[in-house]
């Protein structure tokens, strides 16, 4: 390549070695070194000055402290970082993680032992409610078994349910089988009333059907013989029941 | 480097206790704050430790590439403080370039000082513009700015700087084969 040709590149060779060349001449001089031999071993020189100054300087000692700091940095890490890493590793080291880790576990925990202690109610109430109906289904097979007791039709006020009532005249004890009570809505129960000679209501017990389209047992307990009792009405009250029937009659039972 | 490579923490030590003193010497030239000299001289080496995977021997001296680590490292800082660069330095070489541990030491010391001292022997303006273009990290036409000169005028400079030191500096590197860094 003539010398004239390199002239306009050879004098920007010293600036690029330096990092002091302005962008917009770099591309055409790094084009032209791929092709010029001569500039480019001149480039190699002012690249050795260059690498020449960055140690012409005098030694000057960092501070004694800059050792111990860097040894701790590297105990404290014991991982290989840079630039960002650095950064975010400066970052993170401000935080007390272990402190975090222990919050985040006693939150798992406290909402573990939430989630069990709702769980093991629900199966304790669903436990209750099963207890309770098998119960009253034995009441219904040992009266059904007992001598002298009298199955007394049910007389449904609604339509699509029928059912039967043994009644014990002696005892106290009677059992309502009924077939596909609906449930009550929410809010509301079912209650039983005795109905006395003189036509008072005396509450015979609440209950639920808990499933629609099967049948529901419920053993109603009277406070006198049921020989005093003319019958039995049902009615829809509010949760916890009334005492004296206010809502609508499902159903009647004459002894 | 090796042993650095593969996490040995006491060869890390032993390397800084080798070339902090050059790392130093670097950054304080090019931020002009002691302070900010200390961090960027920390955060070379902890660069050195994190790459050191990265260094090829087939490439350069390590001294040079952590030098190299430290200057970038150095006018990152310089530019992220929005600090003008040093116009001059006024290191006293006689009190610092005292003592050599070995010959091989002596030797790469002998020629660095010589070419320090031959930086310090250019015209005024000429070592200006080397040390703005290097220890500044400005081009060109920045130090055309910083120095209120024409473009034409800090190109012309900058050369003959350079032209200086390849005649004068250059020949002792030549007759000395383990001369590169």
């Amino acid at each position: 390549m003539s010398r004239e040709e390199c002239t306009p590149y050879r004098e920007n060779l010293a600036a690029y070695a330096l990092g002091a060349l302005d962008m917009e001449d770099v591309q055409a001089l790094e084009t032209h070194l791929q092709r010029c031999a001569g500039c480019r071993a001149e480039l190699a020189d002012y690249r050795a000055i260059g690498e020449g100054l960055l140690a012409a300087l005098p030694r000057r000692d960092p501070p004694a402290g800059l050792k111990r700091r860097l040894a701790a940095r590297l105990r404290g890490s014991g991982a290989r970082r840079s630039g960002f890493s650095m950064w975010w590793s400066r970052v993170v080291g401000r935080v007390a993680w272990g402190q975090v880790a222990t919050a985040v576990a006693f939150v798992l925990l406290v909402a573990a032992n939430l989630l069990s202690l709702v769980q093991m109610r629900e199966l304790q109430h669903q436990q209750a409610v099963l207890v309770e109906r098998v119960e009253s289904e034995q009441v219904a097979i040992a009266m059904l078994a007992y001598p002298g007791i009298q199955s007394v039709p049910v007389r449904p006020d609604i339509e699509g349910v029928a059912g039967q009532m043994l009644v014990d005249p002696d005892g106290r004890i009677a059992t309502l089988i009924l077939w596909n009570m609906p449930r009550p809505r929410q809010g509301e129960v079912y209650q039983a009333w005795l109905i006395d000679e003189q036509g008072g209501r005396v509450s015979g017990g609440l209950f639920t059907p808990q499933e629609e389209g099967t049948f529901t047992v419920v053993v109603v307990a009277a406070p006198d013989p049921l020989e005093k009792f003319t019958g039995l009405g049902v009615t829809v009250e509010p949760q916890g029941g009334s005492p004296a029937p206010t809502g609508p009659r499902l159903l009647s039972v004459d002894f | 480097m090796r042993r650095v490579a593969r996490g040995d923490q006491e060869a890390f030590l032993e390397l800084y206790e080798r070339y902090a003193a050059r790392v130093h010497a670097l950054t304080l030239r090019i931020l002009g704050d002691s302070m900010l000299a200390e961090e960027a001289t920390q955060d070379t080496f902890l660069k050195l430790w994190s790459r050191a995977r990265q260094y090829v021997a087939a490439r350069g001296s390590f001294l040079t590439w952590l030098l190299t680590i430290a200057r970038h490292t150095a006018l990152d800082r310089l530019r992220l403080e929005g600090r003008r660069p040093l116009l001059s330095c006024e290191d006293d070489p006689e009190e610092t370039w005292n003592s050599l541990p070995d010959e091989q030491t002596a030797s790469d010391e002998a020629r660095w000082r010589s070419l320090y001292f031959a930086v310090r022997a250019l015209p005024e303006e000429q070592r200006q513009v080397i040390e703005l273009a290097y220890y500044g990290g400005l081009s060109q036409s920045q130090i055309a700015e910083v120095l209120g000169w024409p473009l034409g005028t800090v190109k012309t400079r900058l050369r003959a700087a350079m032209q200086t030191l390849r005649a004068q500096w250059l020949p002792q590197k030549d007759e000395n084969p383990k001369g590169a860094l």
